[in-house]
């Protein structure tokens, strides 16, 4: 089986050589696993970890996107962005919010609305069928893309934005629709331009907290799902699957996501209340694939590997036909020991036994300063 | 109670702000919580008593149906947001000392964390049961926490964490606050942490939702 085959295989629950494998790291793990293996890019960690899936993306020719004085730079939406030091580590924010302060529709400055006519799309056949190539299932998006409370709150301020779902605010709706139409337009161009050759898109919604939803089903109603629905029908006419990622306690919409035309919840953050994944499995698993599901938060970060080990092999008993793409539930944070992660994809039974030249001599040396303004997540 | 309070308090549970805010729908074109707490100031009923039956208690029951599942972040914050705009009014009395709070809430996000919706949500609700939060914001070094101690001596300190890596910074700052202040209630909050955590770091408690801080604090008080 090659990944993609097995990726399809599983999510048609018709078994699978060894589980799908998808891969998130924050960048500094990615670096560390790619020191300690002494590997030059992101192309051999995924190699090297068997990740199943590869994504394209189109060429951003848009508007400049400026880089400030402080060091700050531009958002698709004219927010700022600076990296700021948590120890150990750097994360993105947002530190300048265009939107922030806006209360009437005559204020709201859209000069700087993205459009999908800001990319070139024409390599993007090309890009799917080398991957098709390499065996691998190609997928398009990113868990920022639509994304409507977590993004428009780097662009507005989270506080605002629930606020925002809860009174119907013009200004918020308009930003929404906005940000609705940039990414339908955008994925249909490159499934258009793909020609039926993308297996999955992908999406992000973040709905839940810790503990429980972070909307009520009414507002998602009125806001979310005619917006999920017209996308998800839209992806669906091309031949691709759906995936959207979603952190902490989503339980109460996943059947409701699923009616929508949800194909894979992506992340699936299992220690968050009622979100044990048997119970996932037990109650959506018939019509709903899973990604994800190796907490960050408390295995892989402060576990032994012996028990990322055991939380691997229950999804393989509780999987053995496939249903679940396993990996980590969000990027791998920073600190987790690289046993840890071994421990995952060797249980998982993904990662290659010796890394020779063929691995070594993919691609050249990685420029670290890449930054995907859609993955901001 | 008055119905003048009964009204307030579903003013705050409901998260009506004033007479033009046009939430909820149900409440549209009546007056909200800024217009009923200046009326009930008017009608002679004493500021306390406005705080103690109507506020407090609107805010006590959206936070249990918060920690219920029956409301979500929206519902707190608009409440809190209600809750404020009544609060405005009764301002001169807590400055003369004519209103008692229940105590001080010193808050904020630790050193190396810039998250703070959880920290806010969980003020606002501390708020709203009734005692004085002093907010440090995000990013708090343990010496300011140990500075604002020095000038709160009788405080509660919260401390919040979004990432599995800057919790440990929690750790830090309890040892520090503990080493100059061994008796200091400290509480614990944020998405990866743990009562296993908190006990590990000797701080006093830990919560998933700002519901249980206001149960805790309120034995503290008790």
């Amino acid at each position: 089986m090659n990944s993609r085959e097995r990726v399809f295989s599983a999510f048609e629950r018709k078994g699978y050589d060894r589980i799908p494998v998808k891969h998130e790291g924050t960048p500094e793990i990615n670096q560390m696993i790619m020191d300690h293996f002494g590997l030059l890019n992101m192309e051999q960690l995924l190699i090297v970890v068997g990740d199943d899936f590869r994504y394209i993306e189109p060429i951003y020719i848009g508007p400049e996107l400026r880089t400030f004085p402080d060091g700050s730079i531009e958002g698709y939406w004219g927010e700022h962005y600076i990296y700021k030091e948590f120890g150990g580590g750097k994360y993105l924010e947002a530190s300048y919010l265009p939107f922030a302060n806006v209360f009437s529709l005559e204020e709201l400055d859209r000069s700087h609305f993205p459009t999908a006519d800001w990319f070139d799309y024409s390599t993007i056949k090309v890009q799917c069928e080398q991957i098709r190539e390499k065996g691998f299932a190609v997928c398009y998006g990113t868990a920022g893309d639509m994304d409507f409370i977590n993004s428009i709150a780097r662009a507005r301020g989270t506080e605002q934005v629930l606020l925002d779902l809860i009174t119907d605010d013009p200004v918020y709706i308009e930003i929404m629709e906005a940000r609705f139409k940039f990414y339908y337009e955008m994925h249909e161009r490159v499934l258009q331009a793909a020609n039926g050759l993308i297996d999955f898109t992908h999406i992000g919604e973040d709905l839940g907290t810790q503990t429980g939803p972070v909307i009520n089903m009414d507002i998602f109603e009125k806001h979310f799902a005619p917006k999920f629905r017209a996308y998800f029908e839209m992806v669906h006419r091309y031949g691709a699957k759906t995936m959207m990622h979603m952190c902490g306690h989503v339980r109460e919409f996943l059947s409701r996501l699923t009616e929508l035309g949800l194909d894979v919840y992506d992340v699936v953050q299992p220690t968050a209340p009622d979100m044990d994944i048997s119970l996932l499995k037990k109650n959506y698993g018939e019509h709903l694939s899973f990604c994800g599901s190796v907490s960050v938060q408390t295995t892989l970060a402060f576990g032994t590997p012996k028990e990322v080990e055991e939380e691997v092999k229950r999804r393989l008993r509780l999987f053995p036909k496939g249903g679940l793409f396993l990996g980590p539930t969000h990027a791998i944070q920073v600190g987790s020991p690289i046993e840890n992660i071994i421990a995952l994809y060797k249980t998982a039974g993904s990662m290659v036994g010796e890394i020779d030249d063929t691995i070594l001599s993919i691609g050249t040396k990685e420029e670290k300063s890449k930054i995907n303004m859609s993955k901001l997540f | 109670m008055s119905d003048l309070l009964e009204k307030l308090m579903n003013c705050v549970e409901l998260g009506k702000i004033n007479k033009v805010s046009s939430f909820p729908p149900s409440l549209k074109g009546q007056d909200g919580a800024d217009e009923l707490c200046k009326m009930a100031l008017e009608e002679g009923i004493k500021p306390q008593v406005i705080l103690n039956e109507a506020l407090i208690p609107g805010m006590s029951k959206i936070g249990e149906k918060f920690s219920q599942g029956r409301a979500f972040v929206p519902e707190m914050l608009i409440s809190a947001k209600a809750m404020t705009a009544a609060m405005k009014h009764l301002k001169p009395f807590f400055t003369s000392g004519e209103i008692k709070r229940k105590g001080t809430f010193v808050i904020g996000t630790v050193f190396g964390d810039l998250h703070d919706i959880g920290k806010n949500i969980v003020a606002m609700t501390i708020e709203g049961s009734g005692w004085e939060v002093i907010d440090l914001g995000v990013d708090v070094k343990p010496e300011k926490f140990v500075e604002t101690i020095e000038k709160y001596p009788d405080c509660v300190v919260g401390l919040s964490a979004l990432l599995t890596t800057t919790m440990a910074n929690m750790e830090v700052i309890v040892k520090e606050i503990k080493n100059k202040y061994p008796d200091k209630l400290i509480l614990v909050g944020g998405a990866p942490l743990s009562q296993e955590f908190c006990n590990k770091i000797g701080a006093s408690f830990y919560s998933p939702d700002p519901q249980g801080a206001v149960e805790f604090l309120k034995k503290v008080a008790a």
